[in-house]
C-alpha cells in the first residue's frame, strides 16, 4: 500500500514493490495524509540492489564526519554518483552489508530507493535517506533548506540561523517558556509561496507534528552580552544564510539555484545579526523590537525634529563605513528652511517605516519640488531619488564611545586591504 | 606564479554570482570534508573579478584599478597582487 507525506507542502508519494509493506519511522507519522493529491515525488521503493553503471561517475564523497565536520568517522557512508541526468546517491550501511541506492532526476517526478536488503517490510527513508530525499525534494522548488530553529510569533514566523553552539536550541526553549509555538528547533525548509515566504518544520531528529509560519524576519545568531540586532543586506546577508544551508556543491546548478532562492528571501525577509543573552531577555526584546513599539517610536521621533529637537538614532548597518559604523549614535538635527543640506552632507531619510542615514551625492529641483539623490559611502550604488518630504533631518555629528564627533567626508577605498576585499563565510558542518 | 603579465581567467570550479555590488564565490568540492567556505568580494575585490576576462594582464587590471579609485600605482599594484594571491584558487594563470 502506498503512503503519501506531506513535508512543507511537498508530496512524496511512496510506492512499494510488490510485495512489500512500507513502515516509516516514527518521526513521518504526523506527516501521513490521505493519498488523493498530486503528489511532488513518487518514490518506487524496492528492496533489489542496484548495481551502478559502469559510465557512472562519482561527483561526491560524504564520509560520516566528527561534529567537528573535520574528523571522518566512517567511510564508505554516502556519495553522489552521475549517469548523465541521472543522480544516484549510494548509501552504506555500518557494517557494508546492505548498499542503498536512491536513483533520480531532479526534474522528473517519479523517482527508484533500491533498499538493498531482504524482508517484506522496509523503513523507506532511514537516516541518512530521509534527509537527502527531503533535500532534492526541495531543490525541485524554490525553497531551501536551512540549520536554523523557528518560532511562529502570533502569525509571524521568526527564524534564527547559526553553526552549532550559537543557541537555536536555546532560543526555541526561551520562545517555548514565553509561551510562543516552537516550529522547530534544528532543520527547517525554507518556501516560496504565491503570497511569500514560509518556513517550515521537518520530520528530522523528533517526533512532532508538521508546522509552518509566513516567514517575517531571520536572525544570524551569536552568544553576547546583550540583546542587539542589526540588520545585513545584500551579498553579506546572502553568504550568511547560505553559509547555514544544506547544500551539495559539486556541480555548478545546485549552488546557483540555492543562491539565487536565497538572494530572493533576502530581497523580501529582513535579515539581522542577532547577538544574545541566553535568558528570557531575548524574547522580551524582540516582542518590542518587531511590535508596534517599534512604528511609534519612528512617529515619536519624527514628532521631536519637528518640534525643533536634535534625536539620536543608533546606526545598524554598514552602509556609511567607515563614515558610521554600527553602534554609533548619529545625531539627526531637524531640518533648516533657510539652510537645506547639499551635497556631500549627510542626511536621514524615511523609508519603510525605518530611518536611512546616506549621504546626498545630487540635489535636483523636479517642477519646482525639490528631490535628494543618495547613497552609502560603502556603496556604488545610488538609492532612488527622495522627496523633501522623506527627508527626517540632517546628521553632521555621531556619537561613539562617548565622543561626539564630526561626519567626515566620503573616503575612497585607498587601498583593497584596507577594506577587506575578501571574506569568508563559513559552512555549517553537515552530515546528511 | 602571478606576474604582472600574467593573463587570468575564472576557474572552472568556482561558481560566482554578483550581489549588488559584490560578488559571492562558491567553490565547487567532490568531498564534504572540503566543504569549508563561500568568500566574499566587496566593491573592490568585486570589480577585480570582472576585469578578469581572459584577456587583460595584470598589469591592465591594475591600470584600470588607478583609473577607478584613489590609488597610487604602487599601492594598487600591491594590493592587486595581493588580492590575487588570495583568490589564487578560483582562477587559472596564463603566463606567456
Amino acid at each position: 500500500m502506498s503512503i503519501d507525506l506531506i513535508i512543507a507542502s511537498f508530496r512524496i508519494r511512496l510506492i512499494p514493490a510488490e510485495g512489500l509493506t512500507l513502515i516509516p519511522g516514527e518521526r513521518f507519522h504526523a506527516f501521513e495524509v490521505a493519498g488523493d493529491g498530486t503528489p511532488d515525488v513518487i518514490l518506487r521503493v524496492s528492496c533489489e540492489s542496484y548495481t551502478l553503471p559502469s559510465q557512472s561517475v562519482l561527483v561526491f564523497d560524504a564520509p560520516l564526519m566528527d561534529s567537528d565536520g573535520k574528523t571522518v568517522i566512517r567511510e564508505p557512508f554516502w556519495e553522489v554518483w552521475r549517469d548523465g541526468e541521472k543522480i544516484i546517491v549510494r548509501v552504506t550501511e555500518n557494517d557494508k552489508t546492505i548498499v542503498s541506492h536512491l536513483v533520480i532526476d531532479i526534474r522528473e517526478t517519479v523517482w527508484d530507493l533500491f533498499l538493498g536488503s531482504s524482508g517484506d517490510s522496509a523503513d523507506p527513508l532511514p537516516y541518512p535517506l530521509d534527509g537527502l530525499v527531503i533535500y532534492y525534494m526541495v531543490m525541485k522548488r524554490r525553497a531551501f533548506m536551512i540549520h536554523a530553529s523557528a518560532v511562529n510569533h502570533n502569525g509571524r514566523g521568526w527564524l534564527f540561523s547559526g553553526r552549532s553552539g550559537k543557541g537555536k536550541t536555546t532560543i526555541a526553549r526561551l520562545f517555548d517558556n514565553a509561551g510562543t509555538e516552537v516550529i522547530h528547533d534544528d532543520r527547517l525548509i525554507v518556501l516560496k509561496r504565491d503570497d511569500g515566504w514560509y518556513v517550515y518544520s521537518t520530520p528530522v531528529y523528533r517526533n512532532d507534528i508538521p508546522r509552518y509560519a509566513r516567514l517575517d524576519h531571520m536572525w544570524l545568531i551569536d552568544h553576547g552580552t546583550q540583546n542587539t540586532s542589526v540588520p545585513v543586506q545584500g551579498a553579506r546577508a546572502v553568504a550568511l544564510i547560505m553559509a547555514n544551508c544544506i547544500q551539495q556543491n559539486w556541480d555548478v546548478e545546485f549552488p546557483e539555484m540555492l543562491i539565487s532562492r536565497i538572494q530572493e528571501v533576502v530581497e523580501e525577509v529582513p535579515v539581522s545579526r542577532l547577538s544574545f543573552v541566553p535568558d528570557s531577555s531575548l524574547c522580551r526584546y524582540l516582542f518590542i523590537r518587531q511590535g508596534q513599539y517599534r512604528v511609534d517610536s519612528i512617529h515619536a521621533f519624527i514628532a521631536l525634529l519637528k518640534e525643533g529637537h536634535n534625536v539620536t538614532a543608533t546606526a545598524g548597518g554598514l552602509s556609511m563605513w567607515p563614515a558610521i559604523i554600527p553602534g554609533d549614535k548619529p545625531i539627526v538635527e531637524p531640518l533648516d528652511r533657510d539652510n537645506m543640506p547639499g551635497k556631500g552632507e549627510v542626511i536621514a531619510l524615511i523609508r519603510d517605516g525605518s530611518l536611512v542615514i546616506h549621504r546626498i551625492i545630487a540635489v535636483t529641483e523636479n517642477g519646482g519640488r525639490r528631490e535628494y539623490i543618495t547613497r552609502g559611502d560603502a556603496s556604488v550604488t545610488i538609492d532612488d531619488s527622495v522627496s523633501e518630504s522623506e527627508v527626517a533631518g540632517v546628521v553632521r555629528s555621531f556619537m561613539r564611545d562617548g565622543k561626539v564627533k564630526t561626519i567626515g567626508k566620503r573616503r575612497m577605498p585607498a587601498g583593497i586591504n584596507r577594506l577587506l576585499a575578501l571574506s569568508r563565510a563559513f559552512f555549517f558542518a553537515w552530515r546528511e | 606564479m602571478i606576474a604582472k603579465t600574467s593573463i587570468l581567467s575564472h576557474s572552472s570550479s568556482v561558481v560566482s554570482k554578483r550581489i549588488g555590488d559584490e560578488y559571492l564565490l562558491v567553490p565547487l568540492t567532490d568531498n564534504i570534508a572540503d566543504m569549508d567556505s563561500l568568500y566574499r568580494l566587496n566593491t573592490t575585490g568585486a570589480f577585480i573579478w570582472d576585469a578578469i576576462d581572459g584577456k587583460k594582464s595584470v598589469s591592465e587590471i591594475i591600470i584600470l584599478m588607478v583609473e577607478e579609485f584613489d590609488t597610487d600605482i604602487d599601492e594598487a599594484e600591491r594590493d592587486t597582487l595581493l588580492f590575487l594571491e588570495e583568490i589564487n584558487s578560483f582562477i587559472t594563470v596564463q603566463n606567456p
